[in-house]
């Protein structure tokens, strides 16, 4: 805030300094390009707050002391500047500004234009975004950008949905894209929709080279909204919400439970725990029938946000101050988060040509967890593992006389198990200083200040438990608590030199950007990172037809060894704007083809998101190296070549993108590579650049809209794919690479880069003799268990009969869209679906059992499961017997894989809006919204979007009710 | 104007210079940094011996949680790498091999580290530094003697190893022990051949000597494990502690003259110990968890009171034996073990009751119905850690070792007879029957011998981890551990009903252990175990 009140002390005095010299008056009149006069345009002098605006036939007149530079500007106008340089008569003409969001790209350095862009770029629907009900940002990207996937697999509020991977997974470190809002590289995850102007993905090694040493992933370029000049208004949103969970499992009824518990102990040659009496007690409703999980959400989560965005400018600058506050509680009266943000952007016009954008913004996310729950999903991990047979209390007249299953009762965790509160804090400061030497030159620069901070508390009291016979049996005592968590706190600093100009009499026009950055992480753990660059971009456009985009970018990083720790990004890229050749304009005429354009590009792109000192030789103080070094250690690298064709046709109402690429990513960084024991080190792993992984995939998106009176309509759809290859698993082509703490993943040259390295399998064991006769089978195998296949005939059945089954990535994504608008109602709908992937039964949602290394006989089988199991007198069944206990099942196999595609209708959306409401309140919007409210699937699993588990926060559907209203 | 613009820029891009982008770790030492002195030397066998040896916490590694991996016992958790072993439910992909296998290797290549760099560190007296060198070879010693009789063939490797070196072909095993059992000999005798008053657990003279004497045994070198036990008999160093019992409980487990190799509390700094939470019941709020349990096959192992298997005895039937543990019956039984019926803390323990945590089917209760009562002090019922001391190692093992040797070499001197008395004869057995001078034993011929001091070792090394490796040195695990594990036993319908907790295999070449998978990749030079 001290920042504020020096600039405007400074404007202040810019402003008497003007006092001293002459007085004079200037008038005109302001037209459009058409000839008319436009009225109530603002007029004001840069730098100073005095100002006026045309009276209704667009002549105005105002009083200055200098000369000075003055602003036309007008809503639905671009902005005018215009010196006086002594003139008394200024007429000014104002262009119409329809330039709708889209055709000028943020590329993060610069704005292109879009017809001069020659690489694979696209923008998100912000408005779409802030219209649904979603929590964290990363939500905003299912179905959205052609190329862009996100698996979401549960509703956890507090928690980051998911991570975005763009065009592919190509690395084995974080896949997580890079996100620059403001020029800040941070986290995207709270950042609040209606605070954001506009999002780019950036997806090709050409335009995210200017990112060059974290550009493999992808790029997201996000601005935030800032004021204008002459316009004062509070934009004002608020939706309600309510969510349902759409994945609950169908555990059975405790007949059920009974009856197969006795026969897998029956198979077993175990004695049985439930009498026939039990079981008729239990048909008849006489016995205990617990359904854990709706113990355990005890209440509808609700959720609320309301966001004001309060913004205004005249000659000194514009200012946007956006606040907002966001609710969502979950499944019980503790559990929920709630996060206040406050974001302040202003564009301060210094002086004639000096203008600086400083920005402040801070927020408080606040996470209230159970204590027994702190990572969220413990709580219903542990309601997977009760059983219906198991009453939540003893049947007796002692108060909360709750029964541990197991030392296990969730109901008693929500009640007395305490709670914990994490609170994160994140504040930014961002200096964005611009001088303009003249009209194409600007240099600028950049310093950003961030700081991450977190802590956490908990608090439980003293709670007793008490066995059948009254007899104390546990006691869960008093915590209380308060830990710091590790704060970062991050300095960039960036210089630039623009240059922009429309040569040959606005036929061609170039871009120029040539800068530096450097930036420093500290953590309050003693890590410290360093990182370096010098980059420069060249767009030029040639007759607006052919365009050229090179870029040259040079990083360095404290991560790598030294001598290690430059690397070289350079890329180029070439585009064809066919629709404004000679040979085109018969088909422009006749509105076949309004634009149309071709482009490609190549890139060298670099990954450096590993953790820093992984080079290193450490050595503790009990005398271990804790990895062995590496001096060679280095940047992973990726090229990638995109081609790509942008079609508009019949009057700009048909749109189609095509874009194909290929990702050829080599000297992945791998931290965990395994060494041999022999050499000491405490983690027998040392981290190296191995192996070489392909990515090739192709996106597709189309959309046509039109209008037909008061009528108007769009549909859309995208359809992409990606496959990838891993070409090289350790130093030669035949190597392959382990992962130790993963056996089900195996890298070898053609498999995918994830991918399910199980047992292929062939039926179950009909009985008993047939378990005699065979060979090669894993110990303790009984009559219906699965029969794996013995790929070399050896007679035993380990790793080297173990074969790919495939990948889990998602394939053929495709989305469609359709908005609808007649009058003041407007419907839209946003379906994404997943074309196929093999998704993976894992833990409960495949086995009828928990199997967790112990016990193995926890939690109750799903009615799935139950229906389809193997029984003598059903062999050729889905699943194998039914078992409890440690199995020979419980292995990756094809009888866990299953297909895992589905089409979810993400949104879907009735507004009406009202222009005006009384003298100041306009743009109302009414809406309500359902969002993941229908999924269609095969999938048998509980939830499409990911690969099973054993117990996890619900994934839920969200109904929502909003209203939008501009004041002033 | 312009040209200081210029000139703050380029001054900008020359900030990013090397010196900036020079980061390290500030926690990171260098081995010879942090080698220093006496001090340093002692830390580094201590931690050799904690990591690996006496952890009491970490139950994979803790001498007594072996048990779990024989048909003595049923340890409830897969995660502490016994469960498998014993049900023979495992794979060369199995966890457990790749944890101690790797457990072990790179403690081997951190010892040959260390003892490459004895000469480093300051040390006011010369014979400390060969102490503390001496002990770390032998530490070495001790982790190839177990290297080979779990998996055979390893890599044999004396010095510091780099990639290279760590990726050598495995040393067949009689190989190695041809050179271990000479060169344990030699460092021994480099030892002091006093106990130490402090850190009483590292190697002396004799505690290595009777190391080599259980591994000479493990491995069918009789003459010399007989010559090593009469070696440590005639030091006169060590005596057999009059009560059985108290050697195991608080009364006299830190002050006895009978525990040879120890894991004391120097061993692992005083940390809590946790016999009560791994082998105790879950009794009203105390922490017991029954992670061990015995088994059915131990139980009806114990000699009656007269010395003779409950199969043979004139006395009463194997059934009523079954029955009723407690019965006419070693006094060793009800000192090791207590089940359904015993006395514990004032209570008498009842499986059968739902009511009950100590419940057959609850988790934290015995699924056998029996609890070991070795280690589990009454005094530690309600303490979230005890400090009880152990011995690895004792005088009955010595004595138990002299005579087997002695009867497999088909030798049975008068030293061998009087071994095995003193152990019946402390442990309180009816010695107007059980002495083995008496007629009756001096027919019987070597099989009866071998089956006599089998069971004997059985009986008295109950608990402590030693149940396995014997198991697979006399090659019977074909027989006892393809049996399922049973526990508590009563009436019911005129018949006998056991406890069933699982059922148990073992294949022919369970006898030695696979490498892991990820073993075999990592390490070229090894060849997969038959089998496997």
């Amino acid at each position: 805030m001290n920042k504020f009140k020096i600039i405007t002390l400074l404007a202040f005095l810019f402003i008497a300094y003007q006092g001293w010299a002459q007085q004079k008056t200037v008038h005109g009149t302001v037209t459009d390009t058409r000839g008319e006069p436009i009225p109530f345009v603002n007029v004001v002098i840069k730098g100073a707050t005095i100002g006026t605006a045309t009276n209704v036939t667009g002549q105005y007149e105002l009083s200055i002391n200098d000369d000075v530079t003055l602003i036309f500007s007008s809503l639905g106008f671009k902005d005018n500047e215009i010196h006086t340089r002594g003139k008394e008569k200024i007429d000014v003409i104002l262009i119409e500004d329809h330039i709708a969001v889209g055709e000028v790209v943020v590329m993060g350095y610069n704005a292109v234009e879009r017809t001069h862009l020659a690489s694979s770029v696209e923008v998100v629907d912000m408005e779409k975004v802030k219209t649904r009900p979603i929590f964290k940002l990363e939500e905003g990207f299912s179905g959205t950008v052609a190329g862009a996937t996100l698996m979401q697999g549960s509703n956890l509020p507090g928690s980051v949905p998911g991570t975005i991977s763009i065009r592919g997974l190509s690395t084995l470190q974080n896949a997580a894209p890079l996100v620059i809002v403001d020029g800040m590289e941070q986290s995207l995850t709270d950042i609040d929709p209606n605070q954001v102007k506009s999002i780019s993905v950036l997806k090709d090694a050409a335009s995210a080279s200017m990112y060059g040493s974290r550009g493999a992933n992808g790029v997201i370029i996000i601005e935030t909204e800032r004021g204008s000049t002459g316009e004062f208004k509070v934009d004002l949103h608020s939706w309600v919400a309510m969510q349902s969970p759409i994945d609950l499992p169908d555990f059975v009824g405790s007949a059920d439970y009974m009856r197969l518990n006795n026969e897998a102990r029956g198979m077993q040659g175990q004695s049985l725990l439930f009498t026939e009496q039990d079981i008729t007690q239990a048909e008849g409703g006489n016995y205990t029938n617990t359904d854990w999980l709706k113990e355990v959400m005890q209440s509808t989560s609700y959720s609320h946000n309301t966001s004001a965005n309060i913004s205004g400018g005249g000659g000194v600058g514009t200012f946007n101050l956006m606040l907002g506050y966001v609710e969502e509680n979950g499944l019980n009266d503790i559990e929920g988060t709630n996060k206040f943000s406050a974001r302040f952007n202003t564009n301060i016009n210094i002086a004639d040509k000096f203008v600086l954008l400083a920005d402040f913004y801070a927020h408080r996310l606040q996470v209230n967890r159970l204590h027994a729950n702190s990572d969220g999903h413990g709580l219903y991990q542990i309601a997977w593992r009760m059983n219906p047979t198991q009453p939540v209390f003893y049947d007796s007249d002692l108060p909360n006389h709750y029964i541990l299953h197991n030392n296990l009762n969730p109901v008693a965790s929500i009640d007395h198990g305490g709670t914990r509160n994490y609170l994160h804090d994140r504040s930014t400061i961002n200096l964005r200083p611009r001088y303009y030497i003249n009209d194409n030159l600007s240099i600028s620069g950049n310093v950003s200040y961030m700081i991450n901070k977190s802590a956490n508390k908990y608090r439980r009291e003293t709670f007793k438990f008490f066995d059948g016979d009254r007899k104390p049996v546990d006691v869960w005592s008093n915590s209380v608590g308060a830990e710091q968590g590790v704060s970062v706190s991050q300095i960039t600093a960036r210089g630039l030199i623009n240059y922009e100009k429309d040569l040959r009499g606005e036929q061609d026009k170039i871009y120029l950007v040539l800068g530096s950055e450097i930036m420093n992480y500290t953590y309050t753990d003693y890590r410290e990172i360093a990182k370096a660059s010098f980059f420069g971009k060249l767009n030029y456009s040639f007759d607006n037809r052919y365009l050229l985009e090179t870029t040259v970018r040079t990083d360095g990083s404290s991560k790598f060894a030294p001598g290690n720790q430059w690397g070289f990004f350079p890329s180029a890229s070439l585009g064809w704007n066919v629709h404004n050749e000679s040979f085109m304009e018969s088909l422009k005429d006749l509105g076949i083809f309004n634009t149309f354009k071709v482009r490609a590009s190549y890139g060298l792109i670099g990954n450096e998101n590993v953790d820093p000192y992984l080079w290193q030789e450490v050595v503790n103080t009990w005398g271990w190296t804790m990895r062995v070094p590496n001096p060679d250690f280095t940047w992973e690298k990726q090229k990638q070549k995109n081609l790509g064709v942008d079609i508009a046709s019949f009057r700009n109402r048909l749109n189609v993108t095509f874009d194909v690429y290929e990702k050829y990513s080599y000297d992945l960084i791998y931290s965990d590579f395994p060494v041999p024991p022999l050499t000491g080190s405490y983690y027998l792993t040392s981290s190296v650049n191995i192996g070489e992984v392909e990515n090739k995939g192709w996106e597709v998106s189309t959309k046509w809209s039109d209008k037909i009176g008061d009528f108007s309509y769009s549909v859309g759809a995208m359809l992409f794919d990606n496959r990838n290859k891993v070409l090289k698993a350790g130093y030669s082509e035949n190597d392959t690479l382990i992962f130790k703490n993963n056996n089900d993943m195996i890298w070898y040259r053609g498999i995918a880069v994830e991918n399910y390295f199980g047992y292929e399998t062939n039926g179950y064991f009909r009985d008993q003799d047939e378990v005699d006769a065979t060979e090669a089978k894993l110990p303790n195998t009984l009559p219906g268990d699965i029969k794996y296949v013995d790929q070399n005939g050896d007679g035993i059945i380990n790793d080297l009969d173990k074969v790919d089954l495939g990948d889990p990535f998602p394939h053929y994504n495709y989305s469609v869209n359709l908005d609808l608008r007649y009058k003041k109602w407007d419907f839209s709908v946003l379906g994404q679906g997943v074309g196929k992937r093999t998704g993976r039964l894992n833990g409960q949602e495949g086995y009828p059992v928990l199997m967790d290394g112990s016990s193995n006989s926890l939690g109750a089988p799903r009615q799935y499961y139950a229906d389809n199991r193997w029984m003598p007198d059903n062999q050729e069944s889905r699943f194998p017997r039914v078992w409890t206990g440690s199995s020979s099942n419980a292995v990756l196999s094809d009888v866990w894989l299953g297909e895992a595609s589905f089409f979810r209708l993400k949104t879907l959306q009735l507004g009406y809006s009202v222009p005006r409401i009384g003298k100041s309140i306009r743009n109302v919007r009414f809406y309500v919204n359902a969002q993941d409210a229908i999924t269609f699937t095969k999938w048998e699993g509980l939830e499409p979007e990911r690969n099973g588990g054993n117990g996890n926060y619900p994934r839920m559907a969200t109904y929502s009710l909003g209203v939008k209203a501009t004041i002033f | 104007m312009k040209k200081l613009i210029f000139i703050f820029i380029l001054a900008l891009t020359f900030v990013g210079c090397d010196d900036f982008l020079d980061k390290r770790d500030p926690t990171a030492t260098s081995f010879v940094e942090f080698f220093n002195d006496e001090e340093d030397l002692r830390r580094v066998v201590y931690s050799s011996y904690l990591d690996v040896f006496t952890n009491p916490q970490a139950r994979a590694n803790v001498f007594y949680m072996a048990e779990g991996k024989s048909d003595n016992a049923y340890s409830r958790i897969e995660g502490d790498h016994h469960q498998r072993i014993a049900n023979g439910d495992f794979n060369s992909n199995t966890n457990s091999f790749l944890f101690y296998y790797e457990l072990q290797m790179k403690h081997l290549g951190r010892l040959n580290t260390f003892i490459s760099y004895t000469d480093v560190p300051y040390v006011e007296d010369e014979s400390v530094r060969q102490k503390y060198k001496s002990i770390l070879e032998a530490l070495r010693v001790w982790h190839y003697f177990r290297l080979t009789f779990r998996w055979g063939d390893v890599p044999f490797h004396l010095e510091p190893a780099d990639l290279t070196d760590a990726q050598q072909d495995a040393t067949p095993k009689e190989e190695i022990l041809d050179q271990l059992f000479p060169l344990a000999e030699e460092i021994a005798s480099r030892l002091p051949a006093d106990e130490y008053t402090t850190d009483k657990y590292m190697f002396n003279r004799y505690s290595l000597k009777a190391l080599t004497m259980r591994y000479a045994l493990y491995n069918g070198r009789y003459e010399l494990a007989s010559r090593l036990a009469k070696e440590i008999m005639d030091s006169g160093k060590y005596s057999l502690h009059p009560v059985y019992e108290d050697l195991f409980q608080y009364e006299a487990c830190s002050n006895n003259n009978e525990f040879i190799m120890h894991l004391n509390r120097e061993s692992h700094a005083s940390r809590a110990t946790y016999t009560f939470r791994d082998l105790g019941p879950h009794y009203r709020t105390g922490p017991g968890q029954s992670y061990l349990v015995p088994l059915k096959a131990l139980v009806d192992s114990y000699w009656t009171m007269q010395g003779n298997p409950i199969s043979n005895c004139p006395l009463h039937t194997k059934e009523e034996y079954e029955l009723n543990p407690n019965l006419n019956r070693d006094p060793r039984y009800e000192m090791s073990i207590m089940g359904h019926g015993d006395i514990f803390y004032g209570d008498t323990i009842d499986i059968y009751n739902p009511n009950n945590p100590m419940y057959y089917e609850n988790l934290r209760a015995s699924r056998s119905g029996y609890w070991f009562r070795k280690y589990v002090d009454e005094a530690d019922a309600f303490k979230s850690g005890g400090n009880m001391e152990f011995g690895i190692l004792r005088y009955a093992e010595v004595l138990l070792t002299y005579a087997e040797a002695k009867i497999m070499m088909n030798d049975v001197d008068a030293l061998a007879k009087s071994s095995i008395n003193q152990i019946r004869q402390r442990a309180g057995l009816d010695m107007a029957e059980a002495d083995v001078t008496l007629p009756k034993y001096s027919s019987y011929s070597q099989q009866q011998w071998i089956d006599l001091i089998r069971n004997e070792r059985r009986i008295e090394l109950a608990a402590e981890g030693q149940r396995y490796n014997d198991v697979i040195r006399w090659r019977i695990a074909e027989e006892v551990q393809n049996k399922p594990a049973l526990g508590h036993t009563r009436k019911a319908d005129g018949e006998l009903v056991s406890l069933k907790i699982e059922d148990r295999s073992f294949r022919p070449h369970n006898y030695v252990w696979p490498f892991h998978e990820n073993s075999l990749r990592v390490e070229p030079g090894l060849t997969q175990n038959p089998g496997y």
